[in-house]
């Protein structure tokens, strides 16, 4: 039995992953849910892990290469199966065997193992056919540029035509670097442009009087065991559940004509990689602790910069958190993540002189930047739900109200 | 031997007119009119000894005892056919009762006879086989080759030529500047020529030769000169042949001639009759089971390709 | 162990099989005649006096009753070996060979088995065209024969004796100019004896040795030309090019699976064989390595043969139209440069 071991489908905008690179090589014994290799997706990088148990055969695609989705890349030999071929320089055998030709006389070569040799061999060789070759050559076009389509992802003429018809790639410019996009990068790019082409966004801000949540924060970290990070985010992803429990007509997208409310609330935070722009999922926020939102957080953070996170815990969120206070950042405007209602800004939390009862004195404020997208809800609506946060961050006790 | 020619001369009717109605496929080379050859000299073998045959071979069949419902079978293209539909008319035969499948080329079972021949006399066995052949046959190669192989080994064959004058359309004055029984002498055999209409003297020259064969002293040639009464094969209209030639012959039926003689010897009418319904009812039930048997399976062509395996 | 050419191989595997089953008897001629040849090679010399004239069986010449009785024999369960004197004979028996050996089986509906062996000397020998033929493509074409090519001794006895143990009629094709002991010219000067183990052993079908290992270039090739290519291989060695040579062993059943698997590793294929171009056992070759191996090759497969004529007889004419050594190495640098 072969276990073919695939690209998943893991809600991609883009139908294509890069594997970054291979954990295991062919002959190595895997077991159940060990991780065979990395792959980059336009959501996150992440780990395909063995789904049986056995020798790892067959690697079709070495590091680098852009498959589609669902593509077998390799192949899991289960116990019964032999992956050795022989050479043997002067056979001999003790029993005498007749082996008689099928009557087509033809190979019974599994094909997967013949391209495991020739990739033991040939490492860099593109699968492609003579005519595939020569047009791409004729078009001045890298292999390594094209995706196969046919079997055992074998280039094609088809497929050279398709990448010939792409935009030609931009020529040298002295005094400059040109690189292509990134799977991550090209996906980003993509999903900005369409959430500023669809969505008419308006970003209304305010300052807020930080005092009370720095000094919830000093607490938390005190009296809450192992929360010595807890952080301003965990802070405000319980404020955002909260706000959004209570004026939940921000907790809904634009679709089809139409305007669908979530019932549950699944908080997008927003991380930097090295990557680039990476939004794990809290699921249900308004519905656990900060104790509970504080290990959450810590272990999708330290996950999203590793590359290790699970396609589920990229997906579904309602509501997203951005947090650039750590630049010294007050005011911005965040672009919603599509296809969401409205995304919250937060910036520093920091000292500044405030006009307290009439008096000028030293205070902490932090600025609040929520961008909405204005076909879902209007100005006022928007503007009573940024105040809510405001409140809310003021006087964190009603949240226990 | 009545009862014998009179199941080949019915089965051959009855197979005509299937095929005729489309239910046996190809063609088919029919034997009616030289039914004593086949029965006069397979009443003179053992049922452990072998014949070779030819693409004419429904009457050798059933003459050495292939059963007529495997027989029929084959002809319908059924897995139960003697050779599981992969032989069809031109080669019949069942080796379990000593017919070997028929070899189509003329001349063809020549050779393989004198190969059988020198197996049984390398076992020590006292087996002997029958060789059929036609006029035609002795013009190939392979009959000088094997005739002269068996001759100069002594081997145990009987050589059967049925001369029925006509080598598909050509006749012999055309063909054959010798007699057949006279070219038994190029090999030092006996070589002789027999009424091949008429059963008792087909079977006693048979029992001579086969007697002389398992002695050890060699083969013999026997020419049975016979006819068929229908075309060499269906669709011939035999046009090629005079009328009066076909008439003439025709009086001379061999099965006619066994039945004059057996009712002078004796026999009553009603047993001839009885003898008669009963391979009427055996060729009825052939044709059932053939009709309610299954076609083998379309993957069944690849079997039987190689000997398979390997014997220690 | 021993050390035997060819023929002293063939020769003991026919001993040792006419003791082991006493159904096994040759039939040929020549081949028991007392104080004669032993047959066109001297192959079964010796043979009639250990085992009498009735297991070694002299015939007129009569190539279609020689392999037509060897078929009715085996079919009434003896186990012959026949030979005729030059492959180019086996066309005297093709109506046997083709039409009744090849189809009996079949056609009875696997009642009836034909256990026999076929052996023929091919190859170019400066004895003209109907003298020199290496017609293993034809045979290799007739569904039911299988078709052994042994080059080695070691090889020829163990494939001998699978031969007369398989169930169905076995066709062994030798190379005239392989039987001796080895040191002449034609074959390169190599020591064509081989080790022979005290054992009894045989040699399954289809299992083809690579006989050189290398990642350059694929080379199949058989008998002659399998030793003409090895010593190409050994020339170009010494410039660096790395060349596996394979030696199929059988034609039927072929090892496709150890071919592949080198045309992996190289991406070239090149077929050597004695036989004429077209419609040759390379043509096959070639043809189902262009389909399972399609994605393995860097080259188009060639196949270097004699020319597409009758085999001429001057030694001039002769060397020309067999490959020799200098052709393969100028076609397999080529190929590893390229240039093809």
């Amino acid at each position: 039995m072969a276990v073919e071991v695939l690209i998943p489908n893991a809600g991609q905008t883009s139908g294509e992953a890069t594997i970054l690179r291979w954990l295991k090589k062919p002959g190595d014994a895997v077991k159940v849910g060990e991780a065979l290799l990395e792959i980059e997706t336009d959501k996150a990088a992440m780990e395909v892990e063995a789904a049986a148990a056995g020798v790892l055969q067959s690697v079709r695609y070495e590091a680098g290469a852009v498959v589609p989705v669902l593509t077998t890349v390799a192949v899991i030999a289960t116990a019964g199966e032999s992956a050795a071929l022989p050479t043997h320089v002067e056979a001999r055998e003790a029993l005498p065997r007749s082996t008689p030709a099928g009557p087509n006389g033809g190979a019974k070569t599994d094909s997967r193992d013949l391209l495991t040799i020739m990739r033991a061999h040939r490492p860099n060789r593109t699968l492609a056919s003579p005519l595939a070759r020569t047009l791409a050559a004729n078009a001045g076009l890298e292999l390594a540029a094209v995706i196969g389509s046919g079997p055992r992802g074998r280039i094609m003429k088809r497929d050279v035509q398709a990448v010939s018809m792409r935009p030609p790639l931009p020529t040298a410019e002295p005094g400059s670097r040109w690189s292509p996009f990134s799977v991550t990068r090209r996906t980003i790019a993509e999903r900005m442009a369409a959430s500023w082409r669809e969505a008419p966004q308006v970003t209304l801000t305010t300052e807020a009087d930080a005092e009370a949540l720095a000094h919830l924060r000093a607490q938390f970290q005190n009296d809450l065991p192992d929360a010595g990070d807890l952080s301003y985010t965990d802070l405000f992803v319980k404020i955002t559940a909260a706000a959004l429990r209570e004026q939940p007509y921000l907790n809904a997208r634009v679709e089809d004509e139409g305007i669908r409310l979530f019932d549950a609330i699944h908080i997008g935070l927003a991380v930097d990689t090295e990557r680039g722009l990476i939004v794990p999922v809290i699921r249900d926020a308004d519905r656990k602790g900060v104790a509970q939102i504080v290990r959450e957080r810590r272990d999708l953070a330290e996950r999203a910069r590793g590359g290790k996170l699970r396609p589920d815990e990229l997906s579904g969120g309602t509501f997203t958190l951005t947090n650039l206070g750590a630049f010294e950042i007050d005011a911005f405007t965040p672009i919603i993540n599509p296809p969401e209602g409205a995304v919250l800004g937060v910036g520093r939390v920091v000292k500044k002189p405030v006009v307290r009862d009439d008096e000028l004195r030293p205070g902490m404020t932090v600025a609040l930047s929520l961008t909405f997208d204005h076909r879902l809800v209007d100005g006022g609506p928007a503007a009573r739900f940024l105040q809510r946060i405001k409140t809310l961050v003021e006087k964190p006790h009603l949240l226990i109200a | 031997m009545y009862r014998d020619m009179i199941r080949i001369r019915k089965f051959e009717e009855k197979v005509y007119l299937l095929f005729l109605e489309g239910k046996v496929l190809g063609t088919i080379h029919q034997y009616q009119g030289q039914e004593a050859v086949a029965v006069g000299v397979c009443s003179a073998l053992r049922r452990n000894d072998c014949i070779t045959s030819t693409h004419r071979p429904h009457g050798h069949c059933i003459a050495k005892g292939v059963p007529l419902d495997s027989m029929m079978a084959e002809l319908f293209a059924k897995s139960t056919g003697c050779c599981k539909a992969k032989g069809g008319s031109m080669h019949m035969g069942d080796i379990s009762v000593g017919a070997v499948p028929a070899i189509a080329i003329v001349a063809g079972g020549v050779t393989l006879a004198a190969g059988m021949g020198l197996a049984y006399k390398l076992q020590r066995s006292d087996r002997v086989v029958a060789c059929f052949f036609g006029d035609g046959a002795v013009n190939e190669g392979a009959f000088h080759e094997g005739a002269n192989l068996a001759a100069i080994k002594k081997l145990p064959v009987v050589f059967i030529c049925e001369n029925n004058f006509y080598a598909a359309s050509t006749p012999m004055q055309l063909t054959t500047p010798v007699g057949i029984a006279e070219r038994a002498a190029a090999y030092g055999i006996p070589g002789v020529v027999v009424d091949g209409n008429d059963v008792a003297a087909v079977y006693q020259a048979t029992v001579t030769a086969v007697a002389r064969a398992r002695r050890g002293e060699g083969p013999t040639l026997i020419e049975c000169q016979t006819y068929r009464t229908v075309g060499h094969s269906r669709g011939d209209a035999g046009t090629y042949r005079p009328k009066e030639e076909v008439e003439l012959w025709k009086q001379r039926d061999p099965i006619e001639r066994l039945r004059r003689s057996l009712i002078a010897d004796g026999a009553a009418e009603n047993e001839i009759a009885a003898i008669e319904a009963e391979a009427d009812r055996e060729i009825e039930t052939a044709v059932a089971f053939a009709e309610s048997s299954l076609p083998p399976q379309p993957e069944d062509a690849l079997l039987h390709v190689y000997g398979e395996g390997v014997t220690p | 162990m021993k050390r035997l050419s060819i023929a002293e191989a063939l020769r003991e595997a026919m001993r040792e099989e006419m003791l082991r089953d006493e159904r096994v008897f040759l039939i040929g001629e020549d081949i028991g005649i007392p104080q004669g040849f032993g047959g066109a090679f001297t192959v079964t010399l010796g043979l009639s006096d250990e085992f009498g004239h009735e297991r070694v069986v002299d015939t007129p010449i009569s190539e279609k009753a020689i392999v037509g009785a060897a078929v009715g024999a085996a079919m009434m369960g003896m186990r012959p070996i026949a030979d005729v004197q030059y492959s180019d004979f086996l066309f005297c028996a093709a109506d046997e060979i083709i039409n009744q050996a090849a189809k009996m089986t079949y056609m009875s509906g696997g009642t009836v088995k034909v256990p026999m062996v076929l052996r023929a000397p091919v190859g170019a020998t400066n004895r003209g065209a109907q003298h020199a033929q290496s017609p293993e493509g034809f045979f290799m074409h007739v569904p039911g024969w299988k078709v052994a090519v042994p080059a080695t001794a070691y090889d020829a006895k163990g494939l001998l004796k699978t031969a007369v143990r398989d169930e169905g009629p076995v066709l062994i094709f030798e190379h005239k100019r392989l039987y001796g002991k080895g040191g002449r010219k034609e074959a390169g000067g190599l020591d064509l004896t081989s080790g022979i183990p005290d054992e009894d052993y045989c040699i399954p079908f289809g299992q083809a040795v690579v006989r050189r290992e290398g990642a350059d270039l694929t080379i199949v090739a058989t008998l002659l030309m399998m030793h003409r290519s090895l010593a190409a291989a050994d020339l170009l060695a010494q410039e660096g090019i790395n060349i596996e040579v394979i030696d199929p062993r059988t034609l039927v059943p072929f090892d496709n699976e150890t071919m592949l698997a080198s045309v992996a590793k190289t991406g070239k294929l090149l077929i050597v064989e004695e036989d004429n171009l077209t419609g040759g056992w390379g043509a096959e070759v070639a043809a189902r390595v262009a389909d399972s191996g399609f994605d393995l090759l860097d080259a188009p497969i060639k196949r270097l043969a004699s020319y597409d004529v009758p085999m001429p007889f001057a030694p001039v004419l002769e060397n020309f139209v067999v490959p020799s050594v200098d052709r393969i190495i100028e076609l397999a640098r080529a190929m590893v440069k390229g240039k093809v």
